[in-house]
């Protein structure tokens, strides 16, 4: 039988309680900042299934992408009233997300290793390939990139980030952000070509 | 055009836009873990600093209460004066080694300088005369001066200088009067008093010198006529009304201050010490403060158990106490329900939910109100471990076997099945087992009577504890028997207990045994019954709190 959540809010009389599943953004990130953990776990279940992608794009593994996440929430708990301006909530989590993750990959110098491509001949894209493969499929191919490439990609490509944005993020050259640009992008489109190879 | 290069980021971009996947639920336990070891680690962090910022004002405490000594000694003149009796064979052979030292020092000097003698008496005559304005402020000091006077010049006597010492205790007499002259303006009446003393001192060496010829040096203390002595003129000071306090009397005159120090202690154990000038240069040439002379004096006194009151709980003496003390707790819940479809659930709960261990310390003063009356608070944390066990048992079916048996019955022509099943299943058990916390932080606020004897004290106090804080952690079973969990706060969704407690009644009784003169070692078993279930008022079943325990611990009296 199942059973109904409560929370007791701060500005409602102490006898009324509401669900937090029904709390608004506001409302929840307010009951987060007094650390409560069943809006805790609200905030959790209502955003991770769009965090967690983010986690394994960058990790390429399930496993550092739960640590990531696991990581990535405890620093979202601890600086949730730093949020100044709530409809921003997703985007600040994700921006936490991809910073832990990059930490993370610091962290175990993945970022470094950096596969030397020896074919980097233009191999032409069809983007029927892209179309054809679900989600999965191309996070998982995304994850087959070496890390550096694939945090480069994921971040200039996917994020939305400026070469300069990452070339502070992951303390690098400029212009090595653009290279490493250029050959996760090359080195995707040979990996997509396989891939339509086997559709064919 | 836009190029492939770029187009295959803005493929993925928008395939993978709005993408949501779940990950393993071992993500929200791993958060959870690491929350509870982040709170734990404020926690401990809070403690410290709270053990922490005590000792600093118990060290405050400390340090401002060096400079109150006067007012303390004021308390223990009466008991130092009854336990003066209380002589010791160490502090009496010291004594005689000095005053015979003393003595061989004196004759040679008045042996080679007949000057000397003039000398030696203007010292002890100006000692005696500073003695003057302790004797205006306190009888006792004043005779406590006198008896050294006698002591001293009884032990010179057992030497055969009896001559010498006589005309040396005449120059004093002289010295006095010459003395008293010249500080009669000041305090005539009052010198007068100690010009008495000192002459009376002259009329009762004589007589010393009479009976120390009947004794041999160096018997024990039984036979001890400096000792005898003593006792006897200490027993005619306890006889007398403790009246005279020293009061205001460190600001007339130096060397008074350490007369100060004087009342602690017994008589022979003044002569046992150098002389106050002595002391005076000494602690003069070493830097020490008065409080630090006073410890060492007291310290001193204490080992040669010249103070009978060393160890004494009796007030006031020990005005303000200061325990510290680690807590054995053996907690129990007791589950009750007024709804009787609801009892199953009760009793499984008392069933899957069992105490294993409990502990905490705290920190608390005590003090007295009244004579034997003391009230204490403190602040007192501990944690209560319960283990949570359920089994569910599930049964599966796994298979089911139909065995037909056919068989051919002539009498109706017909053929008839008989069939039987049975059933295969297997039983799955799930077993659900957390380590449920409790932690509490608690004011007691006690009221308590105490009995003392020697250095044994028992107490018996009782009171209420003021909860300020209730964590808890762990699993249970809510009202419909379902499992939820809880950390703090509700995890799934359920409140299951207070934030706080409330009040609770306690009991305690502590025997405590003084191992310095300022700590004692305790032991004190304890209850703790709280009013109101831990429950929350909404929660059909309810949940009490009760604890027994034995605190253990060191209690010092500041």
């Amino acid at each position: 039988m199942a059973h109904t959540a409560y929370i007791r809010l701060a500005s409602a009389p102490s006898t009324t309680y509401t669900s937090p599943e029904t709390l608004d953004r506001n409302e929840l990130i307010a009951a987060c900042i007094k650390k409560k953990p069943s809006a805790q776990k609200v905030l959790y279940d209502r955003y991770v299934p769009s965090l967690y992608p983010v986690c394994y794009r960058y990790a390429g593994n399930k496993m550092d992408a739960e640590d990531i996440l696991q990581e990535g929430f405890i620093k979202i708990y601890a600086h949730i009233g730093k949020l100044q301006e709530p409809k921003a909530l997703e985007g600040w989590m994700k921006r936490i997300m991809v910073n832990t993750a990059l930490k993370l990959l610091a962290k175990r110098k993945r970022l470094a290793e950096n596969a030397e491509l020896d074919d980097l001949r233009d191999l032409g894209y069809d983007p029927s390939v892209i179309h054809s493969m679900t989600e999965k499929e191309i996070l998982r191919t995304i994850a087959t990139l070496p890390d550096g490439y694939r945090a480069v990609f994921n971040m200039y490509a996917i994020e939305g980030y400026k070469h300069k944005e990452i070339a502070e993020m992951l303390q690098i050259e400029e212009s090595t952000s653009r290279t490493q640009l250029l050959k996760a992008r090359k080195l995707l489109m040979k990996k997509l070509g396989k891939w339509r190879s086997l559709l064919v | 055009m836009m190029q492939p290069m770029e187009r295959i980021d803005k493929d993925i971009r928008e395939k993978l836009q709005g993408y949501e996947a779940t990950p393993s639920p071992r993500v929200w336990e791993g958060i959870l873990a690491q929350q509870a070891k982040q709170n734990q680690t404020r926690r401990i962090l809070w403690i410290a600093g709270l053990v922490t910022a005590a000792a600093i004002a118990i060290g405050i405490v400390l340090w401002s209460m060096r400079g109150d000594d006067v007012s303390l000694l004021d308390d223990h003149q009466a008991s130092d004066i009854a336990s003066s009796t209380e002589i010791s064979r160490t502090a009496a052979q010291t004594d005689r080694t000095s005053a015979e030292n003393s003595v061989k020092d004196d004759a040679t000097a008045v042996a080679e300088m007949p000057t000397a003698i003039n000398t030696t008496a203007s010292t002890q005559a100006s000692a005696v005369t500073s003695a003057g304005p302790l004797a205006e402020s306190n009888q006792t000091v004043r005779n406590k001066s006198k008896s050294t006077v006698n002591k001293t010049a009884s032990n010179k006597s057992t030497n055969n200088t009896q001559a010498i010492f006589t005309d040396q205790v005449d120059a004093v007499e002289n010295s006095t009067d010459a003395s008293m002259v010249g500080n009669s303006a000041i305090k005539e009446e009052k010198d007068r008093d100690v010009l008495m003393d000192v002459t009376d001192q002259g009329a009762e060496l004589k007589r010393e010198q009479k009976r120390e010829n009947k004794f041999s040096l160096g018997g024990t203390q039984s036979t001890n006529p400096d000792a005898e002595m003593i006792q006897e003129a200490v027993a005619r000071e306890a006889e007398k009304p403790a009246t005279g306090q020293v009061q205001g009397i460190g600001s007339a005159n130096e060397d008074i201050d350490y007369a100060v120090l004087m009342p602690r202690w017994s008589m022979p154990a003044v002569s046992a010490l150098p002389s106050l000038l002595e002391q005076k240069q000494e602690a003069s040439e070493k830097g020490l403060t008065m409080s630090s002379l006073q410890r060492r004096l007291n310290s001193y006194g204490c080992e040669l158990n010249l103070f009978t009151d060393c160890y004494r709980h009796d007030p006031p003496s020990s005005r303000l106490y200061m325990d510290m003390y680690y807590n054995q707790v053996f907690g129990a819940f007791q589950y009750s329900t007024d709804n009787l479809e609801l009892q199953s659930i009760a009793d499984r709960r008392t069933a899957a939910e069992n105490v294993t261990s409990g502990y905490g310390f705290g920190m608390r003063f005590s003090s007295f109100i009244e004579n034997k009356v003391m009230v204490r608070a403190g602040l007192e944390y501990s944690k209560i471990k319960e283990d949570f066990l359920i089994v569910d048992e599930e049964r599966i079916i796994t298979g089911r076997t139909i065995t037909i048996d056919s068989s051919y019955n002539p009498g109706t022509m017909q053929w008839e099945e008989e069939r039987d099943t049975v059933l295969q299943f297997e039983v799955n058990r799930t077993r659900s087992e957390y380590e449920n916390t409790y932690e509490f932080l608690d004011i007691p606020l006690e009221i308590g009577y105490q009995w003392t004897r020697k250095r044994w004290s028992l107490s018996a106090y009782g009171g209420v504890i003021v909860n300020l804080a209730f964590d808890k952690k762990g699993a249970t079973l809510n009202d419909m028997g379902t499992i939820i969990r809880y950390d703090g706060d509700n995890i799934d969704g359920e409140e299951i207990y207070r934030t706080k407690v409330g009040l609770s009644l306690s009991s305690s009784l502590q025997a405590a045994y003084a191992v310095a003169p300022t700590a004692d070692v305790f032991i004190e078993p304890h209850m703790r019954y709280t009013l109101s279930p831990i429950t929350m008022p909404d929660q059909t079943i309810r949940k009490r709190f009760y604890a027994t325990g034995v605190r253990a611990g060191v209690r010092f009296r500041l």
